[in-house]
């Protein structure tokens, strides 16, 4: 199986703050690894056979190498990382013309995974744009998946149970569903070293208004404090 | 002139844009209503209400969107507010397949500007899906909307980093602005016996 991992970096909520005059967070660390990508991170290595390979992909600026390397770390083979900055600034849509391209570029794979939602929206879309995009069958907020013959069987929280999906399929990982294992210092070491491949939108062929703040569809207007 | 020139040409010196000509065409609020247990779920009522208030606000038509024949929770729909009960001929379960083909082709058919859905699990799985079949935008997660009816535009504000800050979003130029709401979000409007409204057969 190849299986294509997409990590999403975000700021560390455990060290930044918010600043009440200018209305935003400030980070005080380098981004991370958005939680429930490790949690799809650690679904992906669970489900790998001898002769499957697992690469990460990441939308970003060079800030969200380490966040990628945390998957090569835990022990995904390879890293793509689309840190073109016109890239940079999107919105789902855009984002998801991006990854979709980068899979595509990369592919075939037989199955995607992602976190099903990320700390900074709490709410996700990538799997479903994803799935479309790619023209796979798609399931969020899956808890556990076992790959039999050409299907994949899923667990998911929520309302909407188990369910089986051909593959290859889009698969959105439940935050907290397993428990991300911990790469050893050497791990840390070896991935630390390791070559990311980079990506440009023109690599993918893609035009600037699919793409970054040009792509958007949806802006972000304002940032208020929250009412209590 | 030697040169012929472009209806995008004429377009841009009239300060008009192909995108600004197709937003034109999309009127209306569509919401999309999941049922269970022998009712809309109030996550769909909840965004019935917001989508109410977003029609009225834009001086424009209600369409609730319902997968399954049911006349009767056709009814329901209409005394919350609907204008319009659009019936899908899709599984009154939710059907990933067939559920995205019936909103995709209830948006082409009607072209609502707004697109709204509850905070519920099928939204989640449904919304994104559509939104990137269409090419447009989706606001995921609002836990209120504020519509702005100067520019014909609903603001979605939603709970980031874990609720410390909220953010404002729009969908200024593609249609049709996608929103789902937050878990518990949107307003439950209280039964009107007395509305009158139609049911559509999608």
């Amino acid at each position: 199986m190849r299986i294509a991992i997409c990590i999403k970096p975000v700021p560390d909520l455990s060290t930044a703050y918010v600043s009440k005059s200018r209305v935003e967070l400030v980070e005080q660390g380098k981004e991370v690894a958005n939680p429930a990508d490790e949690n799809a991170v650690e679904l992906a290595l669970s489900l790998r056979q001898e002769g499957d390979e697992l690469i990460a992909f990441t939308v970003g600026a060079d800030t969200a190498a380490d966040a990628l390397r945390r998957a090569l770390a835990m022990g995904v083979e390879r890293a793509h990382l689309v840190d073109d900055p016109v890239a940079q600034g999107g919105d789902g849509l855009a984002d998801a013309n991006v990854l979709a391209a980068a899979i595509k570029h990369a592919g075939p794979f037989d199955l995607v995974v992602c976190g099903a939602r990320s700390v900074v929206h709490d709410a996700g879309q990538v799997a479903g744009r994803l799935a479309e995009a790619l023209g796979m069958a798609h399931a969020t907020r899956v808890t556990s998946a076992t790959v039999n013959g050409g299907k994949v069987t899923i667990e998911r929280a929520g309302s909407l149970g188990a369910a089986e999906l051909p593959l290859p399929a889009v698969l959105a990982v439940e935050p907290g569903c397993n428990t991300p294992r911990l790469p050893n210092a050497m791990a840390v070491m070896k991935a630390a070293r390791k070559p990311l491949e980079h990506v440009t939108v023109s690599d993918l062929g893609l035009a600037a208004e699919e793409v970054g703040e040009a792509g958007a569809a949806v802006r972000l207007r304002l940032m208020q404090l929250p009412e209590s | 002139m030697s040169e012929d020139l472009s209806a995008q040409d004429l377009m841009a010196a009239f300060g008009i844009s192909l995108e600004e000509e197709a937003a034109d065409e999309y009127r209306g609020v569509m919401v999309v209503a999941e049922s269970g247990d022998g009712g809309i779920s109030p996550a769909s009522l909840g965004a019935l209400g917001f989508g109410r208030e977003i029609a009225d606000a834009f001086g424009a038509r209600l369409v609730a969107l319902l997968a399954g024949g049911d006349e009767v929770l056709a009814g329901a729909l209409i005394r919350r507010g609907a204008d319009v009960a659009l019936l899908a001929d899709a599984p009154a379960q939710y059907d990933p397949t067939t559920w995205a083909e019936a909103l995709t082709s209830a948006i082409q058919s009607h072209k609502p500007e707004v697109v709204l859905l509850g905070g519920s699990d099928i939204a989640r799985d449904l919304a994104p899906r559509v939104a990137q079949r269409l090419l447009t935008g989706l606001i995921a997660g609002a836990r209120e909307i504020r519509p702005e009816a100067d520019e014909r535009i609903v603001v979605g504000i939603v709970p980031l980093f874990e609720g410390r800050l909220w953010g404002e979003f729009a969908c200024p130029e593609k249609r049709p602005q996608m929103i789902y709401l937050a878990e518990g979000a949107g307003r439950i409007a209280a039964e009107d016996a007395s509305r009158q409204g139609e049911i559509e057969r999608l």
